[in-house]
């Protein structure tokens, strides 16, 4: 609260130098940001902190003012926790950590702040266990004790049976059964070296200031070897007793205690922020997980094992997660129906495979699951202990629509080398297919396959083949489209309009458009730009008029898309080595634009054919360009069969002339009967003597 | 049909054109093929039971019945993606002719046949009066000589020394005792020829036509390349004290396989291949029977029983 912060007066840490971000500011709500911008010390800190918590964005507006207060003087605590949980709790009293239990319960995006906050408590009472002295500050002098008390308070309800017992180093302390009392505990912790005395809170208060002002808090220690960060992450706080006392907060606060009795180590302070960071990051990808993960529409009781066990395979792969994280994610299962919406899409977070197909199989059933589960389970959730979940019994009874709901498929294949695994649960794929695209040919691409994977239809695909079908592509061709160019899916919906419009700038005709993107699928992902140079170079380099070259580009929009060296060269082998005018070169470009394509081995060889052998002179070839594309065994085997018969005449001048068109276009059997006045058997036997 | 792809097994030969690698011939002629097979209608898409909720908004599920997608053709591709196509004896890029493909089981015929080290015969037009470094007409010109004093006669006279010189390396290298019964028998049937590696041989030469500066022989063969045949008209123009290059090399008969078999590039498709191999089939059985012995199960000893029985009836 406002109030609170200001009544202390001046951050307890500025004594320590801390970055100011986060200092005296007054933190109404968590303004973005603030949380990590507590990560302080620039130093060992920068290196681990970690991305924002997207989940932890969404839900700081919405954090009621007790957890205002918190974000100034925590500076420096744990990097990566996101704004809303940093128990950001200022000074709030026990009465306000009641009351925000009662707001939190109202509202279900506090759910995921409660899983921070309790990431963050746990991390308090971590590391005010430790038994290192320069351990302990770096966390824990941040945050006042109400803050804890806060976090905890709301997480828990007032009883909790886990937290009553007794850790097996522990110095005999009673139980606290008390949620203040265990906050004040915890947030004692922190400050007394070895969990000390546990004076009343403004003491303890005054004792965090002591120690956090005394500078020995937030040694700028760079990370340690990778032996002490396990052995920080396999072992958590040196002391478990404060813990059990305290209570395991929540299913974080279970996992490090867990992970305790490992040893209590010495517990190096970076080590150990490093940890906590990747826990939180932990947290935050798995409650963006729960959004999209498949068992969101399961009923609550009925999804264990399956959606675990994917959950387990999909966070195998993130690396970095301390001993216990099955614990974690035992725990997070009970919690997945908790969608929080404002989550981004998991894809980001988790790019393999595994979250796309889940991602995508049961968007649409899940939009319309989670509006009637959330309200169930919020408060549901809220009520109970998280250490307490029940095992889900087959015989439990569901409603109807739960029951319909399920579905019990054997799992997808993680990875995949094709969409034919997919094919049958996306959506996407299916809709795709049934439009006429060739996933056989998509997925040889590279990527398109995963980009079709991540796409949802209603929100992505549906946008784009309309705005294909406005600039005029059939709707059977959509298929073939799609298939060569399967890109376009994924391009932005104003770039792709923009480049139109530009077309339509240079006044290309709707119907023309239409002709250029179908016959050159790629065209619309080149941008302005790159269009612009194109379309200048060729108008430069032929030196045609701007609407032959339109046209030529009509023609050919192949061109557009293809590269522009090999068109240079052509036109250098056409006018040194074949020794064609310029103008002549443009009319044959005009005609056939495919010479520009072409290879120059075949262009002259085949000129050397047609020139040297055949006898043809250099205006002919201008006349008839199209020989230029025919294959020159074609032109070879008719020409020889015409000089065999006595009919090779290509002078217009002379009877009995046969045009070159003539020569290459007509199939054999119309060249046969028509051109060289033989039968087709005639033909064949001549072939097998050549 | 799977089944189609299964019963195209067998020798068939094709006439490839000149000017194009032995290699594209053997993609073009699998290209075909598989361009047709894969036209053929497949299978139906499997079915699958699927519980859909139903229509209307109750809350219950239908079950139907519903292809399963991961069949559809443009899922699944093309049926057939590569035929087991081998090449027999192999033409270079100038030479035309005749050129023995084998289909799925024929491949291991071709082993067979190569084993039976059958001769080939071409056909191989020269020129007087220029020689070139790679001895055909398109090369780079070493020399120009006049040829005027050349005749036929002499011309034959020169290829009754080659053939000659090429008989004693056939009996040589054939690694026959000559002084046998078993050589004379085979001396006299014509099958003495080496059955293992040996250098080229050439078996027969003789003069088709002649017509200064032009002439074509027709030259049979064993172990033979393209080049080699060119290098020996190269020197049949030294011998004539003159020079000459060689404009065509086209191999005719490769073994059992004539021109007359061959299928030219108009007829590479799926049923003539199939009426090819299916008529070329009792030949190669039979010359493989008879060179090596072997193939209990041929066409040949069908016939012979077929022939038994009814002469026994």
């Amino acid at each position: 609260m406002i109030t609170a912060v200001e009544s202390r007066g001046e951050c307890p840490f500025s004594s320590m130098g801390l970055p100011s971000m986060g200092h005296g500011r007054p933190a109404v709500q968590h303004p973005p940001g603030e949380g990590t911008a507590g990560t302080a010390p620039a130093g060992p800190g920068a290196g681990h902190r970690p991305s924002p918590c997207p989940a932890g964005t969404a839900c700081a507006p919405r954090l009621p003012a007790p957890r205002g207060g918190a974000a100034a003087p925590r500076g420096g605590r744990a990097p990566g926790e996101g704004e809303g949980h940093e128990a950001e709790d200022g000074e709030a009293e026990e009465g306000d950590g009641v009351r925000a239990v009662e707001e939190l319960q109202r509202d279900v995006f506090h759910l995921l702040l409660v899983d921070h906050a309790e990431v963050q408590a746990v991390v308090y009472v971590v590391l005010a266990e430790g038994p290192a002295p320069h351990a302990r500050h770096h966390l824990a002098p941040s945050l006042p004790s109400s803050q804890r008390s806060c976090g905890f308070a709301g997480r828990r309800g007032p009883d909790r049976p886990g937290a009553d017992k007794p850790g097996p180093k522990q110095p005999g302390r009673p139980p606290v059964p008390c949620p203040a009392e265990r906050a004040e505990r915890g947030s004692a912790a922190p400050a007394a070296p070895r969990g000390g005395d546990r004076p009343a809170a403004p003491t303890r208060r005054g004792r965090e200031q002591r120690s956090a002002g005394g500078g020995e808090a937030w040694p700028h220690r760079p990370f340690r070897t990778r032996k002490e960060k396990d052995a920080a992450a396999c072992s958590p706080p040196p002391s478990p007793s404060e813990w059990s006392r305290l209570g395991r907060a929540g299913p974080r606060g279970a996992h490090v205690g867990r992970a305790g009795p490992c040893g209590a180590g010495e517990v190096p302070d970076a080590v150990l922020r490093w940890t906590m960071a990747v826990w939180a990051r932990q947290v935050s990808r798995w409650c963006c997980l729960l959004n999209t993960a498949r068992a969101v529409e399961f009923p609550r009781g009925l999804r264990s094992g399956g959606c675990s066990a994917r959950a387990c395979r999909g966070f195998a792969p993130l690396a970095g997660l301390p001993a216990g994280k099955e614990v974690v994610l035992c725990r997070l299962q009970a919690y997945r129906q908790v969608s929080v919406g404002s989550c981004s899409p998991p894809d980001s977070a988790k790019g393999g495979s595994l979250s796309s197909p889940e991602s995508n199989l049961p968007s649409v059933q899940q939009e319309q699951t989670k509006a009637e589960i959330l309200p169930d389970l919020n408060a549901k959730i809220l009520d109970e202990d998280w250490d307490d979940i029940p095992p889900s019994s087959a015989l439990e009874v569901i409603s109807e629509e739960e029951a319909v709901q399920i579905i019990a498929e054997p799992l997808l294949p993680i990875q995949s080398s094709t969409l034919r695994d997919y094919v049958d649960h996306s959506e996407t794929l299916a809709k795709l297919v049934h439009l006429g695209v060739d996933l056989s040919q998509v997925e040889k691409r590279r990527k398109a396959g995963q980009l079709l994977l991540t796409l949802d239809f209603e929100k992505d695909v549906k946008k784009i083949l309309l705005f294909l079908k406005d600039v005029g592509i059939e709707d059977n061709q959509l298929g073939p489209f799609l298939t060569k160019n399967p890109y376009i899916l994924g391009e932005d919906l104003e770039a792709l309009e923009t480049r139109v419009a530009y077309l339509k700038s240079k006044k290309f005709g709707q119907s023309e458009i239409a002709q250029l993107v179908s016959r050159a699928p790629y065209l619309l992902l080149f941008s302005v730009e790159r269009l612009d140079n194109r379309l200048g170079f060729f108008k430069n380099e032929l030196g045609l008029s701007v609407k032959k070259t339109k046209d030529l580009v009509i023609r050919l929009p192949r061109l557009l898309t293809g590269k522009l060296e090999p068109v240079k060269e052509n036109l250098q082998v056409c006018q040194i080595e074949l020794g064609f005018q310029r103008n002549e070169i443009q009319q044959i470009v005009f005609k056939t634009p495919k010479i520009l394509t072409a290879s120059k081995k075949r262009l002259r060889q085949t000129f050397d054919y047609l020139h040297n052998i055949m006898g043809i002179p250099h205006h002919m070839l201008t006349r008839f360009p199209q020989v230029f594309n025919s294959r020159l065994l074609r032109i070879r085997e008719r020409h020889m069969f015409l000089a065999f018969l006595g009919r090779a005449q290509y002078n217009p001048a002379q009877p009995s002339y046969i045009s070159l068109d003539q020569l290459v276009s007509l199939p054999d059997e119309v060249f046969c009967t028509e051109i060289a006045k033989a039968s087709m058997q005639d033909f064949e036997n001549f072939l097998k003597t050549l | 049909m799977a089944a189609a792809a299964a019963e195209l097994a067998g020798l068939f030969a094709v006439y490839k054109p000149a000017g194009v690698a032995w290699g594209r011939v053997r993609e073009a002629v699998e290209t075909r093929l598989l361009r047709e097979l894969n036209a053929a209608p497949g299978r139906a898409p499997r079915q699958q039971v699927r519980f859909l909720p139903a229509p209307g908004g109750a809350v219950e599920l239908v079950a139907a019945r519903v292809p399963v997608l991961a069949d559809h053709p443009l899922v699944r591709g093309p049926r057939f993606r590569k035929l087991k196509i081998g090449a027999g004896h192999r033409l270079d890029v100038k030479a035309s002719g005749v050129f023995v493909l084998g289909i799925g089981h024929g491949n291991k015929l071709l082993t067979d046949l190569y084993n039976c080290h059958l001769t080939r015969v071409y056909t191989v037009g020269g020129l007087f009066g220029k020689a070139t470094d790679d001895f055909s007409d398109t090369g780079n010109l070493v020399e120009k000589t006049t040829f005027d004093h050349i005749t036929r006669e002499k011309l034959e006279r020169i290829l009754a020394v080659i053939q000659g010189t090429n008989q004693k390396a056939l009996l040589m290298y054939s690694n026959i005792d000559m002084k046998t019964q078993e050589a004379y028998e085979l001396a006299v049937k014509g099958l003495i020829r080496p059955m293992g590696k040996s250098p080229p041989i050439i078996t027969a030469v003789r003069c088709l036509q002649f017509a200064l500066p032009e002439f074509q022989l027709e030259i049979h063969c064993l172990h033979e390349t393209q080049q080699y045949l060119r290098k020996m008209v190269h020197e049949i123009g030294l011998e004539l004290k003159s020079s000459a290059v060689c404009t065509q090399v086209r191999r005719i008969r490769d073994g059992v396989f004539t021109v007359d078999d061959a299928l030219p590039r108009t007829q590479w498709n799926l049923q003539s291949i199939q009426e090819a191999i299916w008529n070329c089939q009792l030949k190669v059985e039979t010359e493989l029977e008879k060179t090596l012995g072997h193939g209990e199960n041929s066409l040949l000893h069908q016939l012979d029983g077929d022939t038994a029985e009814h002469g026994q009836s």
